[in-house]
């Protein structure tokens, strides 16, 4: 339920309303032109082969059979079959038409979306919950897609053929088609009158929904501490109530749908009342023919059943807007290049790995600073630890580095080049990173290892050997082809980490961050690791990140870290002889 | 408080013989359909006399439109409409019409508010029995055969598929009856050779139908699980997103994510073209009767045996014959699905359930000697190696015992046994002086509390995951969250106390989930706490401050501490060393 209260929110947030988003949308569409053209004359076609089918039927009952004319009458009888016979092929192939090029669209959007996922800044990841990311790129194209290749068909038609019949009612017969138009008025103003209830009332059930599905996987999820704490009956007290809210809502909106579809329909059917007796009493005064009364039912039909699916598919079409609304917005959020300025110029060549940070600030408001006044060098080769307690500003240290955040003051070189001059990829993937996390692609290990680049089996079976992957990797019966589940399930959390370092060897980087590499590590695993990464940091200047200290031992200094500032710096046995906060960390560490 | 406990647990026992009381019914899908019918009755009564109204309603409409042709025409016509003047004959027929338009209303009204409302309550009462069961299920189901994603889905997929055989497939099962019945009759007192043609014509619908429903729900089906993989990818490249751009990897995701989008598309086109075969089908036998009707129905009217409102009300008539037909087919392969759904849902509702949680048993009574542990031995049932062999241990009240050893010794298995969560070790163990396995379960978890290694929080507020069942004051939930070295973290939320945890709240970090975990635990008052390993997360300097803090507060309490670090077991009176299971 919580989701559904960020879902309103998006709606009141957002510049581009309703239409304009949409339209913004079919630019990506664009390539889909020529299809989409087919697509729309072909239905256009079915409709008019529908409305000539009507007239049709009141010739034949006119000119053929009640003239009892058997020409005519046959004449009449084929033409009225291949109309609908063609009807038919017209509304197949327009359908399959409209459904491959909405499918292409939708592919577009998709396709989009991916991209601005990876062109958006981290601060805007920072700045929300996961889960409404998410949502843009999964649910709200699918509501999208689901418009595009299901309704849509079925609403483009609806409304030629509406229009059609319309035309064809007024062109015949102008007063009596104005009475049959102006008849359906109540059952249009009734839709739109129901609309604001029906959006919320269609809310409430989703929202609900999603409260029991959220609510079982949570109880799912904790069961364990459901039985620790015996609280079986607890919980299955909580979870009814929150079903029991689902039943309201859902049992309300039936009662509410009870009592309005029904009167919609007979709304729907005003015009062949006003038809039966205004026309009625046209024939019976003979200023109308029976043909013209029979085509008129025709034409009746075909007016307010497709506008009866129109007036029912409205909720559909409200929803779409919505889901277009927020992805239009999603898409136009400011990239990278808006924030962190236009890209820098330095895309090639091997840096040395002189690295310094002069005077940083860095912060994301004014009051909230993370750093203040931060400042080190390193040489080439130069190893470097980062210490302090959680939110000091070590991890944030290594983020500007890489480029994920700017800084307002000071500045951070790279050789002698402030890194705002070097290209975004250029100077991340120049910068070797293993964290504690994974990431982990459903592919092959060779997939996992090589990403995009093009390298030998060769070269990737010799890194492998070299951080001991190889070693691993053939005990557990597994090599480069071995595919590998998404999340990495069917690896150990420190295989994983052999996988990463060794996808960073690939790349041999100059710089080498390791950002608490080492912790949650199987001990089987904790000695090949550690052999791997000391030998990896050979040559390269580091910066590390550990939880546990003895593991800088190795460092050629250690900075402190204490609310975004460095309070001590200097080697490890020196800090520790100091007796100051670095040997208070170190202390608690050991005992 | 010690009076509420016990009524707490009272209410237990009572509630779970209820529910076992409701495990007998429905064995079979059949049988819980049965029931529920028989149970409501006459809602289906009620709802089956609406489906028929409306649909003699919907057959007589076209019916007096051919009529009100007729008589415009100067043709013979029913007489109970015959007046003295044409105009008061004409106002008759419009009113008939209107009566029964509007009771076409009141029909409709009518039986969304019986039959198709059975539809939701039954899917309610399928979506709360889930839960019912499964929160007894065994460990090993839970881990291998019904899994959260496995529940989950019956919880939605299945329960949304299976609740239409309460409601909706009925409701069209009497439409179909009904409809087809009124059509069938009507075309027939018009002319017994036009309908037997187009009959026959129409035969083959429900089975073209049934068909192409089936190889359409597939196709669905395939696109749908293809979507879920895709979801779930999508929602992984999130999540992984900043580690994705420290490590360059972002463009091959978009690669691959675009990939999986391509897949997709292909899929549901396929979908979609397989449900577009409904056009030729149902439109190619419309005109098929069309050509039928009109070879012999224009032969009938040139020789005067069918009037023209005849002839135009059976062209009507057919294109609703053909609707009951194809939804013949619709239904039968809904009713198929329905009932897979069902018995998908029946293997969850009649599964063999964790008999120790739900036995009555002697309530604990404290003695001097918590645990007494002879030759226990443990193997998990696929596993080839003992994990606990022969151990022997006496544990006194208010000890405090340690336990250290590599990972895979058997430390949380140990844990496991001693709290009775597995009963099926070998060897005597004894709590209190009595079997462990003769205790019930909720008394157990009132003696006892156990903080797992890794939290697991309830989407609720700091205050209820600390309090869960019980009324606790604010300065109560504060007392525990201090004792857990949380309270400081908790006091800077803006909200404190009332802050929402979970997805859509807060994000704790680890070392506050598991301090958290440890306030909950805390706060049960436990005469026996187990601690599995689950302070890992928190830094050295608050793990020192939660040591002392308990080290003063627990005196009365027994305490079984799991740890890596040595240091966090200082406080303990005996550290035993597990290492027999990692050879």
């Amino acid at each position: 339920m919580a989701q559904t209260s960020y879902l309103e929110q998006d709606e009141v947030k957002g510049e581009i309303r309703d239409f304009h988003s949409f339209t913004y949308l079919l630019r990506y569409a664009a390539s889909e032109k020529l299809k989409i053209t087919l697509a729309l004359i072909l239905l256009a076609c079915k409709s008019a082969f529908d409305i000539t089918s009507a007239w049709f039927v009141g010739q034949l009952v006119e000119k053929g059979l009640a003239q009892k004319d058997w020409d005519i009458t046959i004449k009449f009888t084929v033409i009225i079959i291949a109309v609908e016979a063609l009807a038919v092929l017209s509304i197949w192939n327009g359908r399959r038409i409209l459904a491959d090029a909405s499918c292409s669209f939708i592919l577009n959007i998709r396709r989009t979306l991916f991209s601005h996922l990876q062109a958006l800044p981290m601060s805007f990841f920072d700045k929300q919950p996961q889960g409404r990311t998410v949502t843009r790129i999964t649910h709200d194209v699918e509501g999208l897609e689901n418009f595009f290749t299901s309704s849509l068909g079925r609403v483009l038609s609806a409304s030629l053929t509406f229009t059609l019949a319309l035309i064809a009612m007024l062109a015949t017969d102008f007063s009596l088609g104005i009475i049959l138009v102006l008849s359906m008025t109540p059952a249009a103003l009734f839709t739109f009158l129901s609309r604001a209830k029906i959006r919320e009332i269609n809310r409430e059930v989703s929202a609900n929904t999603s409260g029991c599905n959220s609510k079982l996987s949570e109880y799912l999820n904790g069961l364990p501490v459901i039985r620790y704490f015996a609280l079986e009956n607890w919980a299955k007290e909580r979870y009814d109530n929150v079903v029991n809210k689902y039943k309201d809502s859902i049992l309300a909106a039936n009662h509410y749908y009870a009592f309005t579809r029904p009167p919609l329909s007979l709304l729907c059917l005003f015009p062949t009342i006003g038809l039966l007796y205004f026309g009625g009493k046209e024939v019976l005064a003979g200023t109308m023919s029976i043909g013209l009364f029979v085509a008129f039912i025709r034409y009746c039909e075909r007016f307010s059943f497709p506008l009866t699916a129109l007036l029912r598919e409205i909720h559909v079409i409200q929803q779409a807007f919505t889901s277009a609304e927020r992805v239009t917005t999603f898409l136009q959020e400011h990239d990278e290049t808006d924030l962190l300025g236009e890209d820098g110029k330095i895309k090639e060549g091997q840096l040395k790995g002189v690295i310094e940070f002069k005077n940083i600030e860095m912060g994301y408001s004014e009051e909230q600073k993370i750093l203040k006044n931060v400042s080190f060098k390193l040489s080439p080769g130069e190893k470097v630890g980062l210490v302090g307690r959680t939110g000091s500003g070590k991890t944030t240290t290594i983020s500007l580095l890489a480029r994920l955040y700017d800084f307002q003051k000071g500045d951070i070189t790279i050789d002698g080049f402030s890194i705002r001059d070097y290209n975004r990829s250029f100077l991340r993937s120049s910068l070797g990173f293993v964290g504690q996390d994974v990431v982990i692609f459903n592919g092959t290990i060779r997939e996992n290892l090589v990403c995009e680049r093009k390298i030998s089996d060769q070269k990737v079976l010799n890194a492998c050997e070299e951080t001991g992957l190889l070693r691993i990797l053939k005990r557990n019966n597994m090599n480069l082809d071995t595919v590998l589940y998404g999340r990495g399930s069917n690896i150990s959390v420190g295989e994983r980490q052999l996988l990463a370092l060794t996808r960073v060897l690939l790349s041999d980087p100059r710089i080498l961050v390791l950002d608490e590499a080492t912790a949650n590590i199987d001990p089987e695993l904790e000695l090949v690791i550690h052999h791997c990464i000391e030998k990896m940091m050979k040559g390269r200047s580091c910066l590390i990140i550990a939880h546990r200290i003895d593991t800088l031992k190795i460092c050629d200094k250690v900075l402190t870290f204490s609310d975004g500032e460095i309070i001590e710096e200097g080697p490890f046995e020196q800090l520790l002889a100091a007796k100051g906060v670095f040997y208070k960390l170190y202390s608690h560490n050991q005992i | 408080m010690l009076k509420s406990e016990s009524s707490k647990r009272q209410a237990y026992i009572k509630l779970n013989s209820f529910s076992h009381k409701l495990a007998i019914r429905g064995k079979a899908p059949g049988q819980i359909w049965r029931h529920y019918l028989a149970d409501n009755i006459w809602m289906y009564i009620l709802g089956g006399f609406f489906v028929a109204l409306a649909c003699a309603t919907q057959v007589s409409i076209p019916r007096i439109m051919g009529w009100a042709i007729d008589f415009l025409r100067g043709d013979h016509i029913p007489s109970f409409f015959l007046k003295t003047t044409k105009m008061e004959t004409f106002e008759t027929m419009f009113l008939t019409f209107v009566v029964v338009v509007l009771l076409q209303m009141v029909a409709r009204i009518g039986w969304r508010l019986t039959i198709a409302r059975q539809t939701h309550k039954a899917g309610v009462e399928l979506k709360k029995k889930i839960w019912e069961k499964a929160r007894f299920f065994t460990q090993k189901d839970l881990d291998e055969k019904y899994t959260v994603g496995h529940l989950m889905n019956n919880s939605t997929s299945d329960v949304n598929t299976a609740r239409f055989m309460f409601g909706f497939t009925l409701i069209g099962a009497f439409d179909v009856l009904f409809l087809g019945l009124f059509t069938l009759i009507t075309m027939i007192t018009i002319s017994l050779e036009m309908t037997l043609w187009t009959m026959a014509v129409f035969l083959f619908l429900p089975f073209a139908v049934k068909k192409l429903t089936k190889i359409e729900g597939e196709r669905y089906a395939e696109a749908q699980d293809y979507l879920s993989k895709f979801n779930d990818q999508g929602s992984q490249a999130v999540a992984t997103i900043r580690m994705q751009r420290l490590t360059q990897t972002g463009s091959f995701w978009e690669k691959k994510l675009v990939s999986s989008a391509d897949e997709f598309r292909k899929r549901r086109l396929k979908a979609l073209f397989t449900s577009y075969y409904f056009f030729p089908f149902t439109g190619g036998s419309t005109v098929i009767s069309y050509i039928v009707m009109f070879v012999i129905g224009i032969q009938m009217v040139m020789n005067g045996s069918l009037t023209v409102g005849e002839f135009i009300t059976m062209q009507s008539l057919i294109y609703i014959m053909q609707d009951p037909l194809a939804e013949l087919g619709f239904i039968i392969s809904e009713l198929q699905r329905s009932y897979t759904s069902l018995e998908r849902l029946c293997e969850v509702y009649n599964r063999p359930q964790a008999v120790y949680l739900k036995t009555t048993g002697r309530d604990v009574k404290a003695t001097e000697k918590v645990f007494q542990l002879k030759n226990i031995d443990f193997t998990y049932p696929e596993g080839e190696r003992k994990i606990i062999d022969r151990l022997n241990l006496e544990i006194n009240q208010k000890e405090r015992i340690g336990i250290i050893g590599p990972v895979g010794t058997g430390k949380t298995t140990l844990l496991n046994i001693l709290s009775g969560f597995i009963p099926d070790y070998q060897g005597e163990l004894l709590f209190n002086g009595r079997p462990l396995r003769e205790y019930s379960h909720p008394s157990l978890r009132e003696y006892m509390a156990i903080v797992p290694q890794k939290a697991f929080l309830f989407a609720d507020t700091v205050k209820k995951n600390v309090s869960l069942n019980s009324d606790m004051s604010d300065e109560e939930v504060y007392h525990y969250l201090d004792l857990a070295g949380l309270k400081y973290d908790v006091e800077q939320f803006p909200l404190k106390l009332e802050t929402p945890l979970g997805e859509w709240g807060i994000n704790l970090s680890g070392g506050q989930k598991q301090r958290l975990t440890m306030a909950r635990a805390l706060a049960s008052k436990p005469k026996l706490l187990m601690l599995d390993d689950c302070l890992s997360a928190v830094d050295t300097v608050t793990e020192e401050k939660i040591l002392t803090g308990l080290d003063k507060e627990m005196k009365e309490t027994t305490l079984i501490w799991v740890a890596h670090r040595s240091s966090t077991l200082k406080y303990c009176d005996r550290v035993i060393e597990m290492n027999n299971g990692a050879n």
